[in-house]
């Protein structure tokens, strides 16, 4: 339990650190370097790097904050939104002209197939709730059987 | 240093000069050979290689319980993973695994693989994996084992999925209750994660085809909470292709960052309509299965581990959590980490992992 108490204040400690210090935004970064070992630096400790490592760092710190921040914009993301909407609508309008042209051929196009994929799913999901059906009604006695528990 | 660099370091100057060109020499041929291995893919780690048992299976549902000599008798620990990215997390690479620390200190451990959802999946909702799947799951595991109940340990939407089980089911044999980096008040998540109160968001525009929100969907709105992190790790990367260590941990952990599996479309829905607008933790708006349910009836242990330096799931959206929940017995682990810092690396297996280990045994 002592040994408890302690690691939790080292925790603590540690913790009260991690508050002061800037929150790291490359955190993926920093667990390669602590898992790699000491001898490896972890991301933004200084080394002697190369020039292109050391001009890469001077412009990924800089523009860095700039695209988080734009990128949590609630406009920007309104768009990005939008744009997954039009990209849908415009895959939507091509698969129809596609399935049309393939149909001409007799041809199966990518929506048939979706089709039978959907079919073969809602065939599973029935599959799926059979089996739990089966193994609820394994699981429990037959009613007579328990009649005739009682009955004896 | 190395024995070359200490040589070079004391030496004449024309036996410096020899010895920085031999360190220079050594260091590009093993770049080379580590950046052609890169390229060719023949570096990839043994990822997930603890022995293990499947000892129960339903639907696309495995439970895992790792080979152990060394089990202490106490109850059984389950792991829980989230539904978004692969569990092998937990037992990352050999000698930096949170499974074999746990194995190491004796424990009984169970992992539930979730595996990946295809359109069979897509009406998986919150009911499914926590009135079904979880229910079943821990009543093996106690059976399994042996024990009369278990501690349950969640690490992010695993979090959020034992969560709602334990408050769901007073009645669960569960010793304790731990969870990892799991979001509780949503207006304190990245926006890009949120979509929440207010929001035009339309959950319907995430799914596709199969009714899934694909993993690059998910990979994607990660990644935009950091753009350039990706590309300042390739560079860190080619900088330190010489560095065997270095390339083997960038390889283990950029697969599991870029693994991100779909995700369950009608729990996606629900997860935005319940948690994320409604801000249901918070507000105490929590329903499942059709019944109100409350954080306030979970009565078991309750451990609250989260990093300070979390950038997916800030300290803020988690720190809210031990105030929500019935028990009396509630602790805050707050951990000088980020998301995945937290149980891995070298620190956390020293200090951290250790750390919440001692509040389980202890339970």
């Amino acid at each position: 339990m002592a040994n408890h108490v302690e690691r939790m204040a080292v925790l603590h400690t540690l913790s009260c650190r991690g508050r002061d210090s800037a929150i790291d935004r490359t955190s993926v970064t920093n667990v390669i370097g602590r898992l790699a070992g000491s001898t490896t630096p972890a991301y933004g400790q200084k080394m002697s790097q190369p020039l292109w490592k050391r001009v890469f760092d001077t412009v990924e710190r800089g523009s860095g904050p700039v695209l988080t921040r734009t990128l949590s914009n609630p406009d920007v993301l309104e768009m990005m939104t939008l744009a997954v909407a039009v990209r849908r609508r415009a895959e939507s309008d091509l698969a129809g002209l596609a399935r049309r042209g393939l149909h001409l051929f007799n041809l199966p196009a990518g929506t048939d197939i979706s089709k039978v994929s959907h079919q073969v799913a809602g065939l599973e999901r029935e599959i799926r709730q059979l089996n739990r059906r089966i193994a609820e009604l394994q699981s429990t006695p037959p009613k007579h059987e328990a009649k005739e528990e009682t009955e004896s | 240093m190395t024995a070359t660099e200490n040589a070079q370091a004391e030496g004449q100057p024309i036996d410096r000069f020899v010895g920085f060109l031999r360190t220079q020499t050594e260091r590009n041929v093993r770049s080379v050979r580590n950046g052609l291995r890169h390229y060719a893919r023949l570096d990839r780690p043994p990822i997930s290689s603890t022995a293990k048992d499947t000892v129960w299976q339903r639907d696309k549902v495995r439970l895992w319980r790792y080979r152990s000599e060394n089990r202490n008798g106490g109850p059984p620990l389950l792991l829980v993973h989230s539904l978004v990215n692969r569990s092998y997390i937990f037992d990352l690479v050999p000698g930096n695994s949170m499974v074999e620390v746990l194995l190491a200190r004796g424990q009984d451990v169970y992992l539930v693989e979730w595996g990946v959802p295809d359109a069979a999946d897509a009406e998986n909702s919150f009911e499914t994996y926590c009135d079904d799947y979880l229910p079943e799951i821990v009543q093996f595991v106690v059976k399994n084992s042996g024990a009369e109940d278990l501690n349950l340990l969640g690490y992010c939407f695993g979090g959020i999925l034992t969560l709602l089980y334990a408050a769901g089911h007073p009645d669960a044999p569960l010793r304790s209750l731990t969870t990892l980096a799991t979001p509780t008040d949503m207006t304190q998540m990245p926006p890009q994660l949120r979509g929440g109160p207010g929001s035009s968001f339309d959950p319907a525009l995430m799914i596709d085809d199969t009714g899934n929100v694909p993993g690059t969907t998910i990979g994607n709105a990660i990644r935009s909470l950091d753009p350039t992190a990706e590309y300042a790790a390739r560079a860190n990367l080619l900088a330190n292709l010489w560095n065997d260590d270095y390339v083997a941990a960038h390889n283990a952990i950029t697969i599991w960052g870029n693994d991100q599996i779909p995700f369950a479309g009608a729990t996606f829905a629900q997860m935005v309509e319940m948690l994320n607008r409604d801000n249901g933790f918070m507000t105490d708006q929590l329903s499942l299965g059709g019944r109100r349910i409350s954080l306030s009836d979970i009565t078991v242990p309750f451990l609250n581990v989260f990093g300070a330096k979390d950038h997916i799931v800030p300290a803020a959206a988690t720190r809210p959590l031990s105030t929500l929940i019935g028990s009396d017995d509630v602790t805050d682990l707050e951990l000088p980490a980020g998301h995945v810092g937290l149980f891995i690396g070298r620190r956390a297996h020293q200090v951290g992992v250790p750390a919440m280990l001692d509040w389980i045994e202890a339970q």
